[in-house]
């Protein structure tokens, strides 16, 4: 055997192990999809009969005390399935910062329309900056959010603000506001539905990236990962 | 809140549960339904749909994979069919693909499992409200659009109407712009007036009616109107139409100031609107009065003229006699030229009697009164009217006394009264009968005819119906229309007449007529 059959064999060697590391992977996550999708509905359950023990018990009582800690439970078990979901997400959550806006605001393009809401992004140099873990979902729940003000809010039209740039020498943020104008065309801030923003906190608690809510904008700081 | 305080709030909405987990499904309607909302539940699409075709439902939430279709199938039934209806999915699936599809399919909302009550009530509460937006919106753009509907089948209707008043009625309406241009004109007056309407439009309002002696001239009295406060933009008066063949109508006028409504970006213009109320019932009997005070003049002047016709035959006989009898030469004895100038007199006396049946077309413009009253001496002399009256004809001032008339109205106003003043004296048993006098003077814009006789009077009681049509003092040998025929003159002339007569010491008759003004057009 040669050196180079040698180095040959070493070579294919590695591909096959980096092959089946990544198939082992792949598996891996598919059964933590399954795991956390097949866990989420007597979880759902268990939840929802929790916060209803606890509405039906007299507070101080040991029965409202054990439906405390059964929420609580239920709490730790919701935690741990949205981590999962996060694994199962950050598959595909590294695409540039540019696509992930641009592939969400299109998701919403009819519904802005709808709502009279126009988009004004200018990303920067944190463009080509690739997204974190959940990012994606986060984008998601925060235009759902934009448009949950619009929908409630008697305004007449709306600019969804969303901006990128160089937030310190290491990472990035990712701004968004929005505005709306009256009848007679004065414009002023419009905070995005608090539920939402909630819910964008949640899916990136899980990920590198912080969201910080001030002066009725999101601001989102995240590791730029080249 | 205590559960049993719960229970008794009103019902917050309906909510469609659709979940394959019966686990998750029983949940979820307690949940709801200590939130005070009306659950249905569905175990898969098809039962969903089922339910949404038999029950009002406000809002969906539903799983996203379940046998025989997904929450996503669902979604787009629903927003095929009751669009108005939001749908808020709430998954286990936690991929992002999941999510963005369900949002591209414009569901209401997206959650995932297991999701707080808090948020899952939170979010089914806006999804209601919102539908209460869109139904109200949607009911207020149905009503809006029947109102709409309603509103333009009353401007149609309204617009018929005034289409047909514009064009039907009797009376005129003429709208002007603030110079007093004609815009528009309706059918009656274009018909009065005898052009058609594109011959009269941006014509000057003054063309259309005779100079107002007193009132100044209309056209800038439309651009005075026009430029007025709204508070003082109306006027009523009288006017003079030029009605077409020559007529001249008298109408009675109002005038207003409109502005268009306002649109927005555009500025208001100002018309001015004329009605004109046509006195045809008026002029049709001033006509027959008239004519009939005529006839009656011919009447009076035919018994006197017979006379003097009979005067001039006897000699005209008693020269034919002599000249069948053969006698001295006719033409050298000048029995042909005494004869000729009999039958000349007898042609003048029937030329007057004929003369006032002649049609003639009224032409109002300036009248010299003591012409007319010279006429009417010379016609009066003629018929030996004037025999054992003492008259005197006076006037104030080296002016003529020029008045703005028809020529043949002032001469007939003038014989009126000097007739019934005539007919006023009495027969005076042979002697003198008495007095007239007959004064001309100037009085403001008016000039003023007064003929007073120092005869019988009129007695107090009967004084208020001397102006009544056929009323007459004076017997069988009076027709009743002389002085009604000047009242009715002299209004259409925009003058007056007073009478003043007190038991024994005569009767005075005062007549004023717009002075004639050269200034007017």
């Amino acid at each position: 055997v040669s050196s180079d059959d040698f180095a040959g064999s070493a070579g294919i060697s590695e591909d096959l192990s980096g092959r089946a590391s990544r198939a082992e992977r792949d598996a891996l996550l598919d059964i933590v999809a399954i795991f956390a999708h097949d866990l989420s509905n007597p979880l759902q359950s268990i939840t929802v009969l929790c916060e209803l023990g606890m509405d039906d018990a007299t507070p101080g009582t040991e029965e409202h005390e054990r439906a405390t800690q059964c929420l609580e439970a239920a709490d730790r078990m919701r935690s741990l399935i949205h981590s999962f979901a996060a694994l199962i997400r950050g598959r595909s959550s590294t695409a540039p910062l540019s696509n992930l806006v641009e592939r969400v605001t299109t998701l919403f393009a009819r519904r802005f329309d709808r709502h009279s809401i126009q988009t004004q992004i200018e990303l920067g140099e944190a463009a080509e900056v690739r997204g974190v873990s959940g990012l994606e979902f986060a984008l998601l729940n925060l235009l759902l959010g934009a448009v949950a003000t619009a929908s409630d809010s008697p305004l007449k039209r709306y600019t969804l603000h969303v901006r990128g740039g160089k937030a310190d020498s290491e990472g990035y943020r990712l701004t968004m506001s929005m505005q709306g104008a009256n009848d007679s065309g004065a414009w002023q801030p419009v905070p995005l539905s608090e539920s939402h923003v909630e819910r964008a906190a949640h899916v990136l608690a899980a990920s590198k990236a912080r969201l910080q809510v001030g002066d009725g904008r999101v601001e989102l700081f995240f590791p730029g990962i080249a | 809140v205590p559960t049993q305080e719960i229970q008794k709030l009103p019902i917050e909405g309906s909510v469609l549960v659709v979940e394959d987990d019966e686990l998750v499904a029983a949940a979820l309607a307690l949940m709801l339904r200590r939130a005070r909302y009306e659950v249905l539940l569905a175990a898969n699409i098809e039962e969903g749909v089922r339910v949404l075709d038999e029950r009002s439902v406000d809002v969906v939430v539903t799983d996203l994979l379940m046998p025989g279709g997904t929450g996503l199938d669902l979604l787009k039934q629903i927003e095929a069919q009751r669009p108005d209806v939001p749908v808020i999915i709430v998954t286990a699936d936690q991929s992002i693909e999941a999510a963005a599809e369900a949002v591209r399919t414009r569901a209401f909302d997206y959650l995932t499992k297991p999701v707080s009550r808090e948020a899952l009530c939170r979010t089914v509460s806006r999804a209601i409200e919102t539908r209460k937006q869109h139904v109200t919106k949607r009911n207020e753009a149905e009503r809006l659009k029947e109102e709409h509907r309603q509103l333009a089948i009353r401007h149609q209707r309204t617009a018929m109407l005034l289409s047909i008043l514009y064009n039907r009625a009797v009376e005129g309406i003429l709208v002007l712009d603030a110079d007093g241009r004609l815009v528009d004109a309706s059918e009656s007056f274009v018909a009065l007036v005898g052009q058609p309407l594109y011959e009269l439009l941006d014509v000057n309002v003054r063309e259309l009616f005779e100079p107002h002696p007193t009132e100044g001239d209309i056209q800038e009295r439309v651009a005075t109107l026009a430029s007025a406060p709204a508070s003082q933009g109306h006027w009523r008066g009288e006017v003079t139409v030029r009605a077409g063949r020559g007529r001249r109508l008298p109408a009675k006028m109002s005038l207003s100031v409109c502005e268009t409504p306002t649109v927005e970006g555009g500025e208001r213009t100002r018309y001015v609107i004329a009605l004109l109320y046509y006195e045809t019932a008026y002029e049709q009997l001033s006509r027959h009065l008239q004519q009939a005070d005529r006839l009656a003049t011919i009447g009076l002047l035919a018994g006197s003229a017979a006379h003097e016709i009979k005067n001039e035959l006897g000699p005209l006989l008693g020269y034919m006699s002599m000249i069948e009898r053969g006698g001295k030469d006719p033409v050298e004895s000048g029995m042909i030229r005494i004869m000729r100038e009999s039958v000349r007199r007898v042609h003048e006396h029937v030329e007057q009697i004929l003369e006032p049946l002649r049609p003639r077309v009224r032409t109002r413009g300036a009248v010299v009164l003591s012409e007319s009253i010279e006429g009417i001496l010379v016609l009066l002399r003629r018929a030996g009217r004037l025999r054992r009256i003492k008259l005197t004809v006076d006037r104030e001032g080296d002016d003529e006394v020029v008045v703005h008339a028809d020529k043949d109205e002032v001469h007939q106003i003038a014989l009126n009264l000097i007739t019934n003043a005539i007919d006023g004296l009495g027969d005076g048993d042979g002697s003198e009968r008495g007095s007239i006098f007959v004064r001309q003077w100037y009085e403001a814009d008016f000039g003023v005819l007064q003929v007073a006789d120092d005869g019988m009077g009129i007695p107090e009681e009967l004084r208020a119906r001397v102006f009544e049509p056929f009323f007459t003092t004076k017997g069988s040998g009076g027709t009743g229309l002389g002085l009604p025929v000047v009242h009715d003159i002299v209004r259409s002339l925009r003058g007056r007449v007073t009478l003043d007569s007190n038991g024994e010491k005569g009767t005075v008759v005062t007549v004023w007529i717009p002075r004639y003004r050269p200034d007017l057009p």
